[in-house]
């Protein structure tokens, strides 16, 4: 019976998990390079601003999204970089 | 000038040939000219959708080789005069033709019909790439199920970059009370993710499974199915048809569930 | 005077039509001009001619081609005599024995045919299995099939009306024979038994019937 597993299983029903699980398959499909790509730039990423700044490489995300222009006439491709800067860290090396 | 749609959908088996079928039959009740082509060279399966496998002679093949005249391949529905079929070859493979030769066979058949509709293969090799060429417009097929709209998704980038002009979303085989329990994404859900317009929504019907088997499209009839067809068929033309189905299919189980509530 | 002359080509060939009832010596200068005029278009090639319309005697002949051949760069290899009659009859023989071989000489197959397949002999052919439907049995000849016809066949492809087809269980979709094509009924009424059938040729249609002695002594091979 569907509404009894329902109850056991907690709140996310399973249409949710397909989409939310959807949503990220379709981010990396709409990526315009490929996973080894992905990977190369972040290594180069890192390797850059670790020069100047101590991150998190841990914490580091990159993804390419669709988002929407600025005055909506239409959507583009933009490199997102969430890069977390580590706690304790001075803001900026001294070169 | 007659307009050419492809049904497509990356994924096999979501009905993208039961859509052309109706599609195309709906279209030829409410008057218009249609041609139904079915790209598939290999694996024909309209043909017997339509019912018409027992009619044919010549094929897609045969008239882009100039073995007959585009004339002679055309079968002729045996319901509607004013629909027809161009089957597809079974004997050879999809590099038996190529996207120039679709173009030119497409803009020859926009002098005499209104509408072509262009049944396209699973998959996004030279199959897909011959049925697309010479569309105007497209009707992307798929269900809620998370294979069927990641592919869709990948065929709508695709579609966009071969710019085909209006690119419509058809979800089909929806279950209203698997969407009710949260067990399946709605047609909302599906709309959210791929970010394209809707066109239609198509109930899970086993009248559909009836129709195929007699080789006889549904549009028009008054199953669920049906009624979601002729609507799509209506919005084809421009008509702005409020979504009748799901709202009707609710009102259902409303109903019932106030039975249980006695 | 348009008319008079008329040059037509062909792949590998010239053909020149003579108006019949115009003078010699007035033909003779107007293919001198005519040649003249498209040697251009007409190019450099090794052609055969063929002569049509007036009768002409060898001399004749031999004196045009030399005009021809004086006005343009075209060299006429060889006259092909057009005599229609003649060439029909030798056709019509070579045909009538080659369609005997073909029903009279077979071969066999074994194994069924599934849909996309397509099995296309030069002589008669015995089938031992099924044909499906979507697949195509193509034959010059006869087709026996010693399981069910449920697909597509094609007996006497080259045009021989005596051609037959038998199948053991008879449920094609569609039967050719010669030039002339039948297809199944749109609804089958109801369950059809499985029953040895055969299809052939007569006045223009092709019937179906259960293979009896009075049906099996009108075939003629």
């Amino acid at each position: 019976m569907g509404f009894i597993s329902n109850f056991f299983k907690g709140s996310e029903n399973s249409s949710d998990v397909a989409k939310n699980r959807l949503k990220v398959a379709i981010t990396s499909d709409r990526a315009v390079c490929s996973p080894e790509l992905m990977e190369q730039m972040k290594n180069d990423i890192i390797e850059v601003i670790s020069k100047y700044l101590d991150i998190d490489t841990e914490g580091l995300d990159i993804k390419v999204t669709k988002t929407e222009l600025e005055d909506s006439s239409g959507t583009i491709n933009a490199l997102l970089a969430n890069i977390p800067i580590k706690e304790g860290s001075r803001n900026f090396r001294k070169r | 000038m007659g307009e050419v749609i492809v049904i497509t959908s990356g994924k096999g088996g979501v009905g993208k040939t039961t859509t052309t079928a109706n599609v195309g039959t709906g279209l030829a009740m409410l008057g218009k000219k249609v041609v139904l082509i079915d790209t598939d060279i290999g694996l024909r399966n309209l043909d017997v959708v339509m019912g018409l496998e027992n009619r044919i002679v010549y094929n897609l093949v045969d008239v882009v080789e100039n073995n007959c005249r585009i004339k002679q391949a055309l079968i002729k529905d045996k319901r509607y005069p004013n629909l027809y079929l161009l089957p597809s070859a079974q004997t050879k493979d999809k590099t038996a033709v190529t996207p120039e030769q679709m173009k030119k066979l497409a803009d020859e058949l926009r002098e005499e019909f209104d509408y072509i509709l262009m049944d396209c293969p699973a998959g996004i090799e030279q199959g897909f790439k011959n049925a697309i060429a010479g569309a105007d417009r497209a009707l992307v097929v798929t269900t809620p199920e998370v294979s069927a709209v990641r592919d869709a998704d990948r065929i709508i980038g695709l579609l966009e970059a071969n710019e085909i002009g209006q690119t419509h979303l058809i979800v089909n085989r929806l279950r209203t009370d698997m969407v009710r329990e949260g067990n399946m994404m709605s047609s909302d859900d599906v709309v959210e993710i791929l970010a394209i317009d809707l066109i239609g929504v198509v109930p899970d019907d086993e009248q559909i499974v009836i129709a195929t088997n007699n080789g006889e499209p549904l549009v028009g009839s008054e199953s669920k199915a049906g009624k979601a067809y002729m609507n799509i068929c209506n919005r084809i033309l421009g008509e702005d048809v409020p979504y009748l189905d799901l709202e009707e299919t609710q009102g259902f189980f409303k109903r019932f569930a106030s039975i249980f509530k006695k | 005077m348009n008319d008079v002359v008329v040059i037509k080509g062909t792949k590998s060939g010239i053909i020149l039509v003579l108006k019949p009832d115009e003078e010699y010596d007035v033909l003779k200068k107007e293919v001198a001009a005519k040649f003249k005029a498209s040697a251009a278009f007409l190019g450099e090639a090794q052609k055969a001619l063929t002569f049509q319309g007036k009768e002409l005697t060898d001399k004749q002949k031999l004196e045009l081609i030399d005009i021809i051949q004086e006005n343009c760069r075209l060299s006429i290899v060889c006259i092909m005599e057009e005599d229609e009659k003649l060439e029909q009859s030798f056709r019509k023989s070579i045909e009538k024995k080659l369609q005997q071989q073909d029903c009279n000489t077979g071969q066999f197959f074994k194994g069924n045919l599934r849909s996309g397949q397509v099995l296309d002999v030069e002589t008669s052919i015995i089938i031992i299995g099924d044909v499906k439907a979507g697949a195509k049995v193509i034959s010059k000849g006869n087709v026996i099939i010693l399981g069910s016809l449920k697909g597509n066949v094609y007996a006497g492809s080259a045009g021989n009306k005596n051609a037959f087809v038998v199948a053991l269980d008879m449920d094609p979709m569609q039967i050719r024979i010669a030039d002339t094509i039948a297809r199944a009924p749109d609804r089958p009424k109801g369950k059809r038994p499985k029953e040895t059938k055969i299809a052939f040729w007569e006045d223009g249609n092709i019937y179906i019937e259960p293979l009896d002695k009075d049906v099996m002594n009108d075939i003629r091979l």
